[in-house]
Parts: structure tokens; sequence; C-alpha cells
């Protein structure tokens, strides 16, 4: 089997390349990335992938919204939020729009694993 | 994780947030338009977050005060007034000068006391002695700098806003946006953001 495939949505390059190298080294495949909530919602339609990172807040259409939008498209969308602390409302809101659990900032690669790992198994 | 990699990363894409919280809190404080807050409020969540992950717990602080007053500005429990722009001036100062040591390894000063405690309700409420506190983080940054900075700063502040103070243009901030850590343009893994 080839490695999951996995989309990046944050507006923070620093985050992006973070969580990158933290997927990467661990044998997943970065397809693409996003730095807005349209940007997002446009990148999954077009590249399906296996999990999607996404920020809360971003510019244009938060992430909320962007999960909502691909969750409308595709119910079964793989969607895991990275929100910072303080946010559990939003990721409450989060879960409920569809995505399917959430990461703490700042990250830890073995806590972003397990989560993504948990998204995957859950599937 | 080897942190040391991200530093400049974390340096080069605070300073184009800090540039954007200027150009905003410039807007805002000639027409008040409230969509503005909402830029201010996304950059400096951007630099909390950055910080929280590089480390760098007086920038995350001191972030996450003006990001409070920020929010108390969004949901309408304290009003946008000269006082409030002239805090955020401030702030955002403190701020660029807190990022700047943090990378250079002058930024572990600390969760003290004195440094900055304006992560609590008070402020949003609106507390004159949280506000205070934040003008003395402002200061405790400002005294580091060096004279000859102080005094191009204050000339170019000055002369773009009545309110003085230093400059974040003067500063280096405003320069264009960095694409990729590598310099391989927009998709470092591949693929382009665009």
């Amino acid at each position: 089997m080839g490695s999951r495939t996995v989309l990046i949505c944050d507006d923070a390059i620093f985050m992006r390349t973070m969580v990158g190298d933290i997927l990467q080294a661990a044998g997943f495949e970065i397809i693409g990335e996003a730095e807005t909530g349209v940007q997002a919602v446009e990148r999954y339609l077009q590249l399906r992938p296996d999990l999607v990172t996404m920020d809360i807040v971003m510019p244009d259409m938060g992430g909320i919204d962007a999960v909502r939008e691909i969750t409308k498209q595709d119910p079964a969308a793989r969607i895991l939020m990275c929100s910072a602390m303080g946010q559990q409302a939003l990721v409450v809101e989060a879960i409920q729009a569809g995505a399917k659990d959430f990461v703490v900032k700042p990250f830890q690669p073995s806590r972003v694993l397990e989560a993504v790992n948990r998204v995957l198994a859950a599937a | 994780m080897d942190l040391a990699r991200y530093a400049e990363l974390f340096r080069t894409e605070s300073r184009e947030h800090l540039a954007e919280i200027e150009t905003a809190l410039l807007a805002l404080e000639r027409d008040g338009d409230p969509a503005h807050i909402a830029v201010l409020f996304r950059s400096t969540h951007t630099i909390k977050g950055m910080a929280a992950s590089m480390g760098y717990r007086a920038v995350e602080h001191l972030s996450h005060g003006l990001e409070t007053l920020l929010d108390a500005l969004r949901s309408g429990a304290r009003t946008v007034d000269a006082d409030v722009i002239a805090l955020l001036f401030d702030g955002t100062d403190a701020l660029a000068q807190s990022v700047n040591d943090a990378v250079e390894g002058r930024g572990h000063v600390p969760s003290s006391p004195g440094h900055n405690g304006c992560d609590s309700p008070q402020l949003a409420a609106g507390s004159d002695r949280c506000a205070a506190r934040n003008r003395v983080t402002a200061q405790w940054a400002a005294d580091r700098c060096n004279a000859r900075r102080n005094a191009s700063r204050s000339a170019s502040r000055n002369a773009t806003r009545p309110h003085a103070g230093a400059g974040i243009a003067s500063t280096g901030f405003g320069q264009p946006r960095t694409q990729r850590l590598d310099g391989r343009g927009p998709g470092r893994h591949g693929r382009t953001t665009d």
C-alpha cells in the first residue's frame, strides 16, 4: 500500500512546514497545502487526500467553515483540527461540523501522529 | 524535534505579521473600521502559535495579552479609542522587540510578574492596571533598544503618526512575504499553495 496522503491547511508557513516535517518523517506523503479556508476546500476537492490537517483561524474562510464545506461535499472526509490552547469551544464546533479529531498546539510529534493515526484508524 | 532549524522561519514570518499588524493598526486609527480588528487578531494569534511551538514564552505571553485585548474589542466588551490604539501600538512595538530577542537568544525573559500579566480577563474588561502593565512591558522592551535605534525609530514614527513612539517600519518589517523555508517557491512539499 502506498503512503497515506495529507493536505495541510494553515495560514502560517511555519506551521505548515512543521506539521509537514513531522508527517513526512513518519512516512506520510504531503500532496498539498492551503493557507486559507477557501483554498482548503478547493484543494480537498481537487486532491482528495486521505487526511486533512486544518487550522482554525485562517483568512477568507476559517477552518470550521472549511470543514463544513468539505464534509458537505464528502461526508467521509477525514479532518484533524489543529487548535491553540483556549479554543475548546471552537474545537467542539469543529467536531460538530464534521472534523474527526483534534490536536493542540504547540505540536509534539508524538501527539500529532497519535491523533493522525486515530483519525485514519477510525475510517 | 530540532527547533533551531525553524527559528529563522519564525522570525521572518513574525516580521511579516508584525508589518500587517502595523498596517491594520494605522488603518484602524484612521477609520475605526472593526474589520481591521479581525486582521489584527489573526496575525497576533499566528505569532502566538508559532512562539508557543518554538518555546518562546515571552513572545507567547505578550501576543496572548494583545490577543485578549483584541478579543475584547471584537466582542464589543471594550471600545476602540485613542488609549486603546496607543496601547496596541505600544504592545506591538514590544512584541517586535520580543521576537528579535527570542530568536537571538535574549528572549527567554520570562513570564515574571513584571513582564506581562495581561492575559487575564481584567484586560478584556478594560482594567487600567493591566493596561499599565502592558505599558511596562512596552517600556521593558524599549529599554532594550540601543540609543541610535530609538532615535531613528522615534523620528520615523513621529513623521507618520502623531502618537509617536517606536515604529515597526524602521525595524525592517514589511519585507516581501517569504514563500518557503528552502526558497524553492511556495510549495515546499511539492505542491503550490496558490
